[in-house]
């Protein structure tokens, strides 16, 4: 019983809201945010949560519910078209804006996972990002 | 310049009260203060001081001369034109946000009117009256490369009207359209997803039938990129050429069967994150590589290694039989041009030596013997922006036009202009006042007479504080403009420029 208590307790007691907040330019196209909590789950693409949502003109917000406490990074991009991807050139550089948590300086090629991780204590946290390029 | 113009401009640059409070309280970056002490001891750096007009509009008034009737259109130029922002000054000359100044001419009347290049960078920075973002020679530690190519993009260098679309051209990113009538930037142009935002050289060079190649050169990946774009604008094919190390290339020709590209070992050895010229380094044990490619086959491509030498610009290039190519152009000893003077004219220090010498040079590519062949012509001193009359492109050209420093300079620029007779040998040129800096100078062909031309460019009279601009007869440049006009202005000292015959002129 106490196993399981103890169980219920890691699994979702602690678990809470990450909301981002995204200052868009307008009401076109969505926003698509991806949690990572590795350099190698960044590298593959693996996320471990994410949200989709609405682009409003002025700032847009969106929630990542249920998260446990733990070191994530967040990319999101804004996907203009609608295509659900993220759209590149010939070279790989993205076609769309994209952001990182941590807001890191963007160089010549994508920042690794230690510039834009966080820790997430499980308590209700706000993240501003700021998009780039595109 | 008088006292009283500098006093004016002096107050001009310190204004940045209106700045944001988290702005005002970062360090500037370059040496504004430098500049500014500088300028009163070397009053012609007034060619690099810059404005901080987003629009301008000058009075043109002529002084000699007249405007030819059959002379209709714009002549417009692009450069480097805001070198300061706020207490800012971007530490080298390609660094500033691009304006295009635009000299029209009509019934025997020239006007002006010049306009910022609204990148979303040069927008952005404007509006917040201080460097953001990382440059071509800036850099620091508060700087972003805004997330892509064209985050840094400040549409400064050249321009180019193809397929009804006059393009504002940078080096490593996109093309900005603009509206000729009105100067406004009118977006990012953009032939295709798989090439938006890639890196498109700012000298593309149209073939015969109209269409438009281009060259392109990444860091990262390591690669050049060809473009060719049909005469109405559509995107006919690109073609990547990996690279180990990506050579910095300016400019590159094309013949009735082949496209030249000369890379000089100056090459994206470093890692960095400071500014792109940082990530370049001359190799002078490395050879400068030409490659000739063939237009029919992107893939058939041949290599010959030669002595290191940098090069900007070259003038036309063409096919002598089946296994030459003849060309000419301006051949720096290195690019300390770039990486040298074009650093000391932001913050004052060039002392009055070039860096390196850069000569008008006719070649030869020999594709059998795999040699090149060099016709020097250090007579005519320092040179630059070569330029050809278009109606000879891909053919055997007769005339070459250039700027030039025939002596040793006490200032940064050019006071003679140098037109070379290919044919006999022969040249001709006109030498402007000591107190006035050239620019590049256009060959523009005389409507219905098959050979003849204007000559069309502007000077800076750092004394005067103005800005004139200037047509010769080309047959007859040593006799001097048939027209001056001057601004009531000091234009900053730009690159690259085209004109736009006016419809039915």
């Amino acid at each position: 019983m106490a196993m399981i208590l103890a169980s219920v307790f890691a699994g979702t007691a602690f678990a809470d809201t990450l909301t981002l907040h995204i200052k868009t330019p307008s009401n076109i196209g969505t926003l698509r945010a991806a949690v990572y909590d590795s350099q190698k789950s960044f590298e593959t693409r693996k996320m471990i949560a994410g949200s989709v949502g609405p682009t409003i003109k002025g700032t847009s917000v969106l929630a990542i519910e249920n998260l446990k406490p733990g070191t994530y990074g967040i990319a999101l991009y804004h996907d203009l078209n609608g295509n659900e991807k993220l759209d590149t050139n010939l070279f790989g550089a993205p076609n769309e804006p994209f952001g990182f948590s941590n807001n890191p300086k963007i160089g010549f090629s994508a920042p690794k996972f230690d510039a834009f991780k966080f820790k997430f204590e499980g308590a209700p946290q706000d993240l501003n990002i700021t998009l780039n390029g595109g | 310049m008088d006292r009283r113009t500098f006093s004016k401009m002096l107050a001009g640059l310190m204004t940045g009260s209106a700045l944001p409070t988290h702005l005002q309280a970062k360090t500037p970056l370059g040496d504004q203060v430098s500049f500014l002490k500088a300028l009163e001891e070397k009053p012609w750096l007034l060619g690099y001081l810059g404005t901080r007009e987003t629009e301008l509009h000058a009075n043109l008034h002529i002084v000699s001369g007249r405007v030819p009737s059959d002379l209709r259109g714009h002549f417009l130029r692009n450069g480097p034109a805001q070198h300061n922002l706020g207490p800012d000054r971007f530490a080298h000359w390609f660094d500033a946000p691009g304006m295009v100044q635009r000299f029209t001419f009509a019934d025997n009347k020239v006007t002006h009117h010049g306009r910022l290049v609204e990148t979303a960078r040069n927008v952005t920075e404007t509006k917040a009256g201080r460097i953001q973002f990382l440059g071509f020679g800036t850099h620091g530690h508060d700087l972003t490369s805004g997330g892509s190519a064209d985050g840094q993009n400040t549409g400064n260098i050249s321009l180019i009207n193809h397929a009804g679309e006059l393009l504002a051209l940078w080096e490593g990113g996109s093309p900005h359209i603009i509206n000729p009538e009105t100067l406004k930037t009118e977006g990012r142009k953009s032939w295709s997803a798989e090439t938006q935002g890639l890196p498109f050289g700012a000298h593309p060079r149209v073939d015969k039938d109209g269409s438009m190649w281009n060259l392109g050169y990444s860091v990262n990946p390591a690669a050049l990129i060809l473009y060719h774009i049909s005469a109405d604008g559509q995107l006919l094919q690109t073609h990547v050429i990996p690279q180990t190390a990506t050579p910095m290339i300016h400019d590159f020709m094309i013949t009735a069967t082949k496209i030249v590209i000369v890379a000089p070992p100056y090459t994206s050895s470093n890692t960095t994150d400071k500014s792109f010229i940082d990530l370049f380094e001359w190799r002078s044990d490395k050879p400068t590589q030409v490659l000739v490619i063939d237009k029919a086959d992107l893939t058939n491509v041949s290599q010959i290694e030669f002595d290191p030498f940098w090069v900007f610009h070259f003038g036309n290039a063409y096919d002598i039989g089946t296994s030459e190519i003849g060309f000419d152009l301006a051949l720096h000893d290195d690019p300390g041009f770039m990486t040298k003077d074009a650093f000391a004219v932001m913050d004052g220090s060039w002392d009055g030596a070039a860096s390196a010498a850069s000569r008008y040079v006719q070649a030869r590519i020999n594709l059998k013997s795999k040699t090149v062949s060099l016709d020097k012509a250090p007579e005519f001193g320092q040179v630059e922006f070569i330029q050809t009359d278009d109606r000879e492109n891909l053919s055997s050209h007769r005339h070459a036009l250039m700027l030039a420093q025939p002596g040793s300079a006490s200032v940064f620029g050019f006071n003679r202009l140098v037109l070379v007779d290919r044919n006999t040998g022969n040249a001709s040129s006109f030498d402007v006042s000591e107190t006035e800096m050239l620019e590049e100078h256009l060959i523009i062909p005389k409507p219905g007479n098959e050979r003849a031309f204007w000559i069309i460019g502007t000077a800076l009279d750092w004394q005067k504080g103005k800005t004139s601009l200037s047509i010769y007869d080309g047959m007859h440049l040593s006799d001097g403009p048939i027209m001056k006009a001057e601004m009531d202005l000091a234009l900053p000292l730009g690159l690259h420029g085209t004109f736009i015959q006016a419809a039915g002129g």
